[in-house]
């Protein structure tokens, strides 16, 4: 019998070894990591998608120390509305990593702040580039500006404290500015604003695209911290609505699968970031869709939690004796876990697009 | 000939000497005097009225003030407020009245003018003692210091603060329902904390340099007044601004003003008295 490079490979490398017959909880998701965080001296911040707040909201409640610089004033009222604790700064869902390179730019004093604000309804004003990040809006674009300067100001404290940047890709659908390029974390009109064609763009990024972003991204991360860690994960939350002419699920599954490839691409083109396969923990076969809530598309808490539990018996040392699952009393270690917890009530704001449509009946465009 | 009432707290002191020789009525000249207070406040820490008032005799040039029944309160010799505003069930608004004001209300009745001076350093104090974070509100300073505030956020603060004053007024209101009332702003801050002779309350603030800037500060005050405006107007009260001649051209109180760290002086007194005149002469 033939020796093969095959024969010594451990059992996780092996289908029949590693997920047959095997229960999801029960599977080893994370045999090689190449990154590792002490709990005790680690602190995190967290970016992208919906689903990262999922991955926030479980890293405190079992211990773990969420950096966040912009927090509640004391004279800014203790009620929801304001934004605060639902990321480590007011940026709001970042689904691209186009958004995710213009935020730290702007941040980082690589490009000017961009100030491209709308007024709403109800009269208050939002910053278009983080419409639901603070659902209160403002007073006046005077405060918008002020605002979105000193949120900028924080991006860059954070990314400088931080030992840890999590971020979550979500997206390769997004909408820019056509003559600007900045890019939009929802289509302009859906959450504040008026969508003008000759100025909004839509833009599905290709695999180059998104790759060329989140390189950036990463190395700018690394040049104002260089000792920073990022640990890259995909959001497996399925697009709400898709601009391409095509099924939603299809793009779906091309969206994801470019996310993936790209988070691929850069750990293994860094050494100092990691994937995490919190994707595959809740998407793969070994799953039979069950992490998956009842519209098929959004996560369920249980799906969430097997992701922590993975990370934590992978990743994470130091864990302190009483920290727990989420399930679990949340130790009262910081205001911010209850800013997190009622945040998290919020839904993902990509939703806004299916109300939006829903309501009266044409997709937004 | 008008029935005047003029119902203060520590800032109408200074109006109060403006317009007469009014301490030997309080039994004030006696008092007890402060190291942190000026002697205008001379018997000013124990004086209790119990909501009752004094007739004022006028200096020569104050005519527009004779016979004006004055009630004077500090603070500190009542519970509580002068009247309190809660929402009940249904989203009906009660309002609870103190006892000195209940007995300053009765004395009123049938008043056709009635001067406000109450309240009013609540935004002093949370300017002048500020342990808060860095802050800043609009209109920004150029560069923003520190965490951008909303302004409704601000105004949320000031609109508690001017309820102290809203609520009461509101009683007298609801007593005179025909009478002009006027209500008095507190002068606006100094620009130098420091130049101060007497710092009242905020000695320990101002030699720690534990002090909001002096724009927040401004800012504080301008916000406080606006909020009171909208409130009063709503009561067909008017508010009456510090006098321009007493105030700067950024905004602050000119140090010839000041008494203290927060009071207007006998001149500025002075300012106002004539402005509060001549607007009870108007439409006379």
């Amino acid at each position: 019998m033939s020796n093969t490079p095959y024969d010594t490979l451990p059992d996780e490398q092996f289908w029949s070894r590693a997920v047959t017959g095997k229960t999801p909880p029960a599977v080893n998701y994370d045999p090689a990591p190449k990154l590792r965080f002490d709990l005790r001296t680690e602190k995190f911040a967290t970016a992208g998608s919906c689903f990262a707040q999922h991955f926030a909201r479980e890293l405190v409640a079992r211990g773990g120390q969420l950096l966040f610089t912009e927090q509640r004033h004391p004279l800014v009222e203790e009620e929801a509305g304001h934004g605060y604790g639902l990321f480590s700064a007011r940026y709001g869902n970042l689904y691209s990593t186009l958004q995710l390179r213009d935020l730290l730019e702007q941040a980082c004093g690589d490009r000017p702040p961009v100030f491209d604000f709308a007024q709403r309804e109800d009269g208050r004003w939002v910053d278009l580039l983080r419409p639901r990040a603070v659902p209160e809006g403002f007073s006046s674009a005077e405060e918008c500006r002020a605002d979105r300067r000193y949120h900028l100001g924080q991006v860059q404290k954070l990314v400088r404290d931080c030992t840890t940047w999590v971020f979550t890709l979500g997206l390769t659908e997004t909408w820019m500015h056509a003559q600007q390029g900045h890019a939009y974390a929802l289509c302009p009109g859906v959450a504040g604003g008026r969508f003008d064609a000759s100025v909004h763009q839509f833009r599905n990024l290709d695999f180059h695209a998104c790759h060329d972003q989140l390189d950036a991204a990463i190395r700018l991360l690394l040049r104002e911290n260089p000792g920073i860690k990022v640990l890259l994960t995909v959001s497996p939350v399925m697009l709400v609505a898709t601009m391409e002419a095509r099924g939603v699920l299809q793009s779906s599954i091309a969206s994801k699968s470019i996310l993936r490839a790209v988070a691929d691409a850069c750990a293994r083109e860094h050494a100092q970031v990691d994937y995490f396969p919190s994707y595959e923990i809740i998407t793969g076969p070994q799953a039979r869709g069950q992490f998956f809530d009842v519209s098929g598309r959004d996560v369920t808490a249980a799906g969430v939690k097997l992701v922590m539990d993975s990370f934590f018996a992978t990743r994470v040392h130091g864990v302190p004796a009483h920290a727990a699952a989420s399930d679990a009393p949340i130790p009262h270690w910081s205001e911010a876990i209850q800013d997190v917890s009622a945040a998290l009530d919020a839904e993902c704001d990509e939703i806004l697009l299916d109300r939006r449509g829903s309501a009266d009946g044409t997709a937004p465009r | 000939m008008r029935k005047i009432a003029l119902i203060g707290q520590s800032h109408a002191v200074a109006v109060l000497d403006a317009i007469a020789d009014w301490r030997p009525q309080l039994a004030l000249l006696d008092g007890e005097t402060h190291d942190n207070f000026s002697e205008s406040f001379r018997g000013w820490f124990t004086v209790n009225t119990g909501g009752r008032m004094f007739r004022l005799v006028p200096r020569p040039g104050f005519e527009a003030f004779a016979g004006m029944a004055v009630c004077l309160l500090n603070r500190a010799t009542f519970h509580g407020e002068l009247a309190t505003i809660r929402k009940v069930d249904g989203g009906r608004v009660h309002i609870g009245v103190s006892d000195v004001l209940s007995t300053f209300i009765e004395q009123v009745r049938g008043c056709d003018t009635l001067i406000s001076i109450i309240y009013g350093n609540e935004q002093s104090d949370m300017a002048l003692t500020s342990s808060l974070p860095e802050y800043d509100f609009a209109p920004f300073d150029e560069p923003a210091a520190g965490q951008p505030i909303d302004r409704i956020h601000i105004a949320n603060v000031m609109s508690q603060f001017g309820s102290l004053v809203t609520a009461p007024l509101a009683c007298l209101r609801s007593a005179l329902p025909a009478a002009k009332i006027l209500h008095i702003a507190p002068p606006p801050p100094l620009l130098d904390p420091g130049i101060a002779a007497r710092l009242e309350g905020f000695g320990a603030e101002v030699s720690s340099g534990k002090l909001a800037r002096p724009s927040l500060r401004r800012k504080i005050h301008r916000t406080y007044i606006d909020v009171l405006r909208a409130q009063l107007e709503r009561l067909q009260v008017r508010v009456v601004e510090p006098d321009y001649d007493a105030v700067c051209e950024d905004g602050y109180l000119r140090p010839a003003f000041a008494d203290g760290l927060t009071h207007g002086n006998r001149a500025y007194g002075e300012r106002m008295a004539m402005r509060i005149a001549q607007l009870i002469e108007a439409d006379a």
